[in-house]
């Protein structure tokens, strides 16, 4: 009977219904919120935050304007609609820029003390003797460092917005923009509470969940870039196919495109820009034409849904790794 | 009544150390029992392993029938376990703890403002429920830990220590509320040092050492079995002669002194090893009463708990 009054609209929404009933049943939620807002210390971070991109975005729009104007004195650049789009799209990157970097070095301090100050003070075990299993204390404690997150994008979009009004920036760059951060602040959450189930001391676990997002974000692309070019000379120079003056063949290439492509979609900041380049090249938000050989092309996904969707996955096998270390018993 | 808490042949080893080293007792439904040991006797790791937070080594104990083993979460229900530290969060508000663990208890929203006003009544801390926990006095966060071990309305209450560092006031009104708490039909399952908390409130001792207990039971079945006698205090107002010669004429008493007493000039106080049981004691009294004998106060000496505790144990740390 219950089957049948349900309407497959209703189905469509089940799983967000459940994700709600989760997140409001879950009592670390709440406490975890009231204390971040209890007190001016948030409302002072986020209204600096919001003053350091009102500021920058201000000086963009300033120097953007007298740039023009000197320009269009002397040059006869000046075009009004061209330096419209032109601020517009300078907002938009630099103001995601400094999101990026906001969200990237709070993300895993806002957990890294997830299990680590329970046990601080001395509550961690009185929270295991409770029906509360490890899966909500964990997950509640990344609902709501997710949720902190959300009100620092929230909070930004006025300031954001400028950049849609000026133009030179479609919509749904910026919803693919909020996604790729929101997935990347979901790994730095589940990483912050896994090295805080990991180690005994918060600052420990904050120096690893800050650490590892500085590497994973910052250093490794670079490094993969390093290691994977070498690799690559290396292999086009055993194949020789410059001294036989042949073209590498179309399932090597195909090989090397397949790498690169999972290169790309390993790192939220390279996924972007790849993502970005394809959208002026080809148009596309979602996939790629590459041709490597005549007639043949090479069609991929573009890398932002790439990268979504495996923070989205590493994230879970990470948020597994946690729950299994907070439900193990003292030895 | 029906045992509510079976420990059954319980090892704890931490690398070559045994701190529980093959303990077995039960506990009836409604008693006060008390767990007495010195520092290191492997108390807090049994009741760890009770609370379903330490695993054991070997052995098992069953809470209401459940396995702290095999169904922690059946056994999570049942008892309500208060540590030997204050766990508390200092940016919440005192109703705000409690609610809080309300719902950690799973229990519905709508039911937990009424919950939590009856359960500040009943450790009455109902005038500091906005207060934040931090400012509360060390021995009203105890009565609040209480307070959070009673939400989900447990069986059994599991509490290390829970007289430890409070001042006298403090002290009698965690007795008080335990024994108002065994009267509501609680289990009441603590350790302590402090035994004349033990002689007053409880109705059950295990006394443990080593990793091992040493002795168990009801305090007269213990004190029957390690000491011969019970040491007897007397304060009469005078005819301290006559009494003197009338104790040493009856078949119980033996080695009886003229104590001092700092507490009333006007008093007598005799000390004596009585055998008897508490029907022999009464009859004692009796007899003084029949001779005229001017009896104010007629006691067992309050350090006979001390005594039964040092004649039990022998100073053993594993």
């Amino acid at each position: 009977m219950t089957q049948a009054i349900i309407s497959p609209k209703s189905k469509l929404w089940q799983p967000l219904i459940t994700l709600y009933t989760r997140i409001s049943q879950n009592p670390v939620v709440l406490k975890e919120l009231r204390s971040r807002m209890r007190g001016g210390k948030t409302f002072w971070a986020i209204t600096s935050y919001l003053g350091i991109l009102s500021l920058v975005v201000g000086m963009i729009y300033t120097s953007m304007v007298a740039l023009d104007s000197s320009m269009g004195m002397y040059s006869g650049y000046s075009n009004n609609t061209s330096i419209r789009s032109e601020i517009g799209s300078a907002i938009f990157s630099t103001v995601l820029t400094l999101q990026f970097f906001f969200v990237i070095m709070t993300a895993p301090t806002l957990t890294s003390n997830a299990i680590t100050a329970e046990r601080e003070n001395q509550t961690f075990d009185l929270l295991r003797t409770t029906l509360l299993s490890a899966k909500s204390l964990a997950g509640g404690k990344i609902y709501a460092a997710m949720f902190f997150i959300i009100l620092l994008l929230m909070a930004a979009l006025p300031v954001q917005s400028i950049a849609l009004l000026f133009g030179g920036v479609e919509f749904p760059e910026l919803m693919i923009v909020t996604l790729v951060m929101m997935a990347t602040a979901l790994l730095l959450c589940n990483m912050g509470v896994f090295f805080s189930s990991l180690v005994k001391r918060t600052a420990v676990a904050n120096g690893l969940s800050t650490g590892f997002s500085v590497f994973f974000i910052f250093m490794a692309p670079v490094l993969f870039s390093f290691f994977f070019g070498i690799s690559v000379s290396r292999l086009m120079g055993y194949s020789n196919y410059a001294a036989s003056g042949s073209d590498p063949s179309p399932a090597f290439l195909y090989l090397l495109g397949v790498l690169f492509w999972i290169l790309v979609s390993l790192n939220p900041i390279s996924a972007l820009l790849a993502s970005q380049i394809i959208l002026v090249e080809e148009q596309s938000y979602f996939f790629a034409k590459i041709p490597i050989d005549k007639g043949v092309d090479f069609f991929v996904i573009s890398p932002w849904i790439s990268c979504v969707v495996f923070y989205m996955v590493l994230s879970y096998f990470v948020f597994r790794m946690s729950v299994n270390l907070i439900k193990q018993k003292e030895k | 009544m029906s045992i509510i808490i079976e420990i059954n042949d319980l090892y704890k080893r931490y690398g070559r150390r045994t701190a529980v080293d093959g303990i077995s007792l039960k506990v009836e439904e409604g008693d006060i029992y008390g767990f007495v040991g010195p520092n290191g006797a492997g108390k807090t790791s049994t009741m760890r392993i009770m609370a379903t937070l330490l695993a054991q080594s070997e052995g098992d104990i069953l809470v209401g029938g459940h396995s702290v083993k095999d169904a922690p979460r059946q056994v999570r229900e049942k008892i309500g376990f208060m540590p030997d530290f204050f766990g508390v969060y200092n940016d919440m508000v005192v109703w705000e703890y409690l609610d809080f663990f309300s719902a950690c208890y799973e229990i519905p929203r709508e039911q937990r403002s009424k919950l939590v006003e009856d359960l500040l009544e009943l450790v009455d801390l109902s005038h500091r429920r906005n207060d934040p926990v931090e400012k509360l006095s060390r021995g009203m966060k105890q009565r609040l830990n209480l307070a959070r071990t009673l939400v989900h309305d447990p069986q059994v209450l599991i509490l290390d220590e829970p007289a430890s560092g409070l001042d006298p006031r403090a002290r009698a009104e965690i007795r008080e509320l335990l024994q108002e708490l065994a009267k509501m039909g609680k289990t009441i399952f603590f350790s302590t040092h402090i035994l004349a908390d033990v002689a007053e409130i409880c109705t059950r001792v295990g006394i443990i050492e080593a990793g091992k207990i040493v002795a168990a039971g009801t305090l007269d079945e213990i004190q029957q079995a390690l000491t011969p006698f019970r040491a007897v205090q007397l304060s009469i107002l005078d005819k301290q002669s006559e009494t003197m010669t009338l104790l040493e004429k009856t078949k119980w008493v033996s080695n009886l002194t003229v104590a001092e007493n700092n507490h009333s000039k006007s008093h007598i106080r005799l000390k004596f090893d009585f055998s008897g049981d508490d029907r022999a004691l009464s009859e004692l009294l009796a007899i003084m009463v029949k001779a005229g004998i001017p009896v104010v106060h007629l006691s067992e000496d309050s350090r006979n708990m001390e005594s039964v505790f040092l004649r039990a144990t022998r100073g053993l740390v594993t």
